[in-house]
């Protein structure tokens, strides 16, 4: 039950930052307000880190730190900066059924590239996120 | 380019990104570290990267009179965003993937609340948007419990 919960809360907090992305475009550039949501991101996660788990950071490698830099790059330059972009050109709402469409983009990726098999219900998805996406996208509601 | 067909070109750059950033994810708190300490480098990474792309605008964008109401909306954003993530990591930790995802899985229709409930006047939500987020959560829930249990 406690997971269910944290799940929900965290469902929560992407939905409240979706919220206020909105509502800080209308005083700040996409670039800045990316640069500034970053900032305050990456001190809230490296005061529980440190507090949490200072061996863990202190002991990375330079492996780590460049893999983990990688990951940075497609979660923050390309992910953030581009769904920030979407809000501000469509909306919390219309952009929000295609930027949830990441898990068939991994899925696509790890059977390209990591050879994992393809499964029915992989295919079944795959459809499902495909329709939901042509509904919103053919949505011709105006952006205010 | 039409304003629109951009933002839906951003959109799934965005989602193809997070995508690809969530196999990378998965391979590095296999092999390298935990899925704090590597959160924190690659929001560091990802700050630096931002920083120097928005070099030339950040003086600007100090200039502006209305600067603290968007310093404000985009630290909560973030701090939000981030919360929501170490959150999550601490649910995967309470309890198996298999009752975790489903719940991530209904994230957009989460927003969608949000978003109807915090942006009135700002954001209209049709029926075809709400169908639309629902049918991408299905098909989310498919491709996420079906992982999850190595269906």
């Amino acid at each position: 039950m406690l997971g269910i919960g944290l799940a929900v809360l965290a469902t929560v907090g992407w939905g409240i930052s979706a919220v206020f992305v909105r509502l800080g475009l209308r005083y700040m550039s996409t670039t800045v307000g990316t640069f500034v949501s970053l900032i305050s991101g990456f001190m809230l996660t490296l005061i529980i880190t440190l507090v949490a788990q200072p061996q863990e950071l202190l002991s990375l490698t330079w492996i780590a730190i460049g893999w983990f830099s990688l990951v940075g790059f497609f979660n923050f330059p390309m992910g953030r900066l581009f769904n920030y972009l979407s809000v501000a050109r469509l909306g919390v709402a219309r952009s929000t059924p295609i930027l949830s469409t990441s898990p068939f983009f991994a899925v696509t990726t790890s059977v390209l590239f990591l050879g994992e098999k393809l499964t029915v219900f992989t295919v079944l998805g795959t459809v499902f996120i495909m329709a939901g996406v042509y509904l919103a996208v053919t949505d011709k509601s105006e952006v205010r | 380019m039409n304003t629109v067909l951009a933002g839906y070109l951003c959109a799934l750059t965005a989602g193809a990104s997070y995508g690809l950033a969530q196999v990378l994810t998965r391979f590095g708190v296999t092999e390298y570290t935990t899925p704090l300490a590597g959160g924190t480098i690659s929001l560091l990474a990802g700050s630096l990267g931002v920083g120097l792309l928005t070099s030339r605008d950040l003086a600007a964008a100090f200039r502006r009179t209305d600067l603290r109401r968007g310093l404000l909306l985009f630290s909560l954003a973030g701090i939000a965003g981030s919360a929501g993530v170490l959150i999550n990591y601490i649910a995967l930790s309470v309890a198996p993937i298999v009752v975790v995802a489903p719940v991530l899985g209904v994230n957009p229709l989460v927003t969608l609340v949000c978003a109807a409930l915090f942006l009135r006047g700002m954001e209209r939500i049709t029926r075809r948007i709400v169908m639309g987020s629902v049918l991408v959560v299905i098909g989310v829930l498919f491709i996420t419990i079906s992982t999850a249990l190595h269906l």
